[in-house]
């Protein structure tokens, strides 16, 4: 009772030091001096720029610095929550929401905001100055299939004016009924003339239709959240979900511990006409193999019809959940962060009853386009525990990155929806 | 009879009823290795569920609603969004009807009276009954 009349009191402090800080998004402390709850790496800093925000997914930052987060549940009747920090003191002071769908994807080019939802991608410009669009947003890409998982459309866009949107597979492997034991996998598995896969548009054409004008770029990728364009090479990268529940579906193949730590998150170089597995393989990091699953005849050692598949660049223990990919492309942080991977891992649930894993944003050197050294931990602390027993034990759960006009990095948060902003300081 | 009917609202709200309570735990022990094997995996250790995902378990009125619905749950399945607070989850939940009458009772049960949650036991017979409703409604 005490502490609770000790909260009210200094709540009511914090609003007589800050009365016109009344917008949702104002962090409650200035100060920061505890990277908003991160731990980093030496040299690096993170202030909370925006809190509390809704249900937070991608996100982008504009050259003038505003920062568009989607939002994956509609607050206030809105799916999109524009940010900008109009006194400059390093936080957002204004938050404004806009946009009547729930979104996910979220990107800038040029003068233009490009956003998805469930089954469609949309852009509409950005007027100097603005915080808020004024004009109506544009459908560019829609007529994707509703499904009931995996069902972001986050997208990647090129230099050649070309919009990649990630589909994802309404399955765990094509079983029919999906996640039931003892049920084999559709064979061809007709989920991949729709799903599980990459789909090109031109980014400047409005009204494209998935069957009608979109350009079947990739397949066999179960879902691939976290996107992103090499302009190093000029290559597209994702990094997928891998499927779920070896051993919940096969005991007596997998161990519960097997079915933990396998199969990887994979790393991949997506070319045209390329086709990674799903739903027949799986990637087992351990043993680096790419292997036939259990629902078409795997038996942990089989590669089959796997050995046509391929391969990653680089493979994360099973689970973390890579939502966001990002390449560094700024001068801010130090050179060996340059054209490097910055990697959102969500976090695990389908290690249960095992503790959970991932729930940090890590870093990939890359060299020449692959990568030039082992992932590292890059920010952490976001759940908030030490042990994670299953998501809801996570206050915070990294999901979306951006760069911001400085080279700094922006991480948003799906849970409340918070947002830290990554700034380095040469020692 | 008249007796019958004035010593259940007592029992209901009797505080000293742990005794009845912890016998209903006791009734459900095989239920925790079930839900360990069939439900676990998704709605976790703790019945929190997973964000966005799979619903929690706890303290939710699908959980400690009228146990006829809850029967339905588990042997049809359930796909498509659905809200619980402010939260919406979007995963299919795949129907357990392989699983027997007896089976289900006891997962339903430990689900009921577990990780904070307090409701009636579900019986094999409410569970049978149910199934032989969903068989003749097609």
């Amino acid at each position: 009772m005490k502490t609770l009349k000790r909260m009210l009191l200094s709540g009511s402090f914090l609003l007589l030091i800050f009365p016109g800080s009344c917008q949702q998004s104002k962090p409650s402390d200035k100060n920061q001096g505890d990277n908003g709850g991160l731990t980093l790496q030496p040299g690096f800093s993170a202030v909370v720029f925006a809190d509390n925000l809704g249900s937070g997914r991608h996100l982008a930052a504009r050259d003038n610095g505003d920062v568009y987060l989607a939002l994956r549940s509609l607050k206030n009747g809105k799916g999109i929550v524009a940010l900008r920090d109009k006194n400059n003191d390093g936080v957002a002071d204004s938050a404004e929401y806009f946009w009547n769908t729930l979104t996910t994807g979220m990107d800038i080019r040029g003068e233009y905001l490009y956003f998805s939802n469930l089954t469609e991608v949309y852009r509409v410009l950005l007027f100097p100055g603005q915080l808020v669009p004024v004009e109506d947003p544009v459908l560019i890409a829609g007529g994707f299939p509703s499904q009931n998982q995996h069902q972001d459309k986050t997208f990647a866009l090129d230099g050649a004016n070309n919009l990649y949107v990630n589909v994802g597979a309404p399955t765990n492997s094509c079983t029919q009924p999906d996640r039931t034991p003892g049920t084999p996998g559709l064979d061809p598995c007709p989920q991949l003339e729709r799903h599980a896969g990459i789909w090109r548009f031109k980014a400047d054409v409005p009204g494209q239709d998935q069957v009608r004008d979109g350009y079947h770029y990739a397949s066999g990728i179960r879902n691939s959240i976290a996107l992103d364009w090499n302009y190093t090479n000029n290559k597209l990268y994702v990094v997928q979900h891998g499927r779920d529940q070896l051993s919940y579906l096969y005991p007596d193949l997998y161990s519960v511990q097997e079915g933990a730590d396998l199969p990887a998150e994979e790393f991949f170089i997506v070319e045209d006409g390329d086709f990674f597995g799903w739903p027949y393989c799986y990637y087992d990091q351990i043993r680096k193999i790419k292997l036939l699953a259990p629902e078409y005849g795997g038996d942990k050692n089989a590669v089959g019809r796997c050995a046509d598949a391929k391969g990653p660049i680089m493979a994360f223990p099973g689970h973390l959940a890579p939502n966001d990919l990002l390449f560094y492309t700024g001068s801010r942080f130090p050179e060996r962060y340059r054209n490097g991977a910055f990697i959102a891992f969500h976090g695990s649930w389908n290690r249960a009853p095992l503790e959970q894993e991932g729930y940090y944003v890590a870093f990939v050197p890359f060299m020449n386009g692959l990568p030039s050294g082992d992932m590292e931990i890059f920010a952490n602390g976001f759940a908030g525990v030490d042990i994670i027993k299953s998501p809801g034990n996570a206050k915070y759960r990294p999901m979306g990155l951006a760069q911001g006009p400085g080279g700094e990095l922006y991480i948003s948060e799906s849970n409340v929806g918070r947002i830290w902003k990554i700034d380095y300081t040469p020692r | 009879m008249r007796l019958f009917f004035i010593t259940i609202p007592f029992l209901l709200f009797n505080p000293h009823l742990t005794g009845r309570i912890a016998l209903h735990d006791q009734a459900a022990s095989g239920g925790q290795e079930l839900y360990n094997k069939y439900c676990l995996a998704c709605h976790q250790t703790d019945g929190s569920g997973v964000p966005g995902m799979f619903p929690p378990l706890v303290k939710t009125e699908k959980v400690l609603g009228p146990a006829g619905e809850l029967v339905k749950i588990i042997l049809t399945g359930l796909s498509g969004t659905i809200e619980i607070g402010d939260e919406m989850y979007d995963s299919a939940m795949p129907a357990l009807d392989y699983l027997s009458d007896k089976d289900i009772s006891a997962i339903l049960t430990f689900v009921r009276n577990n990780w904070g949650n307090r409701a009636k036991p579900v019986s094999p017979k409410e569970v049978a009954k149910v199934r032989s409703e969903i068989k003749k409604t097609p």
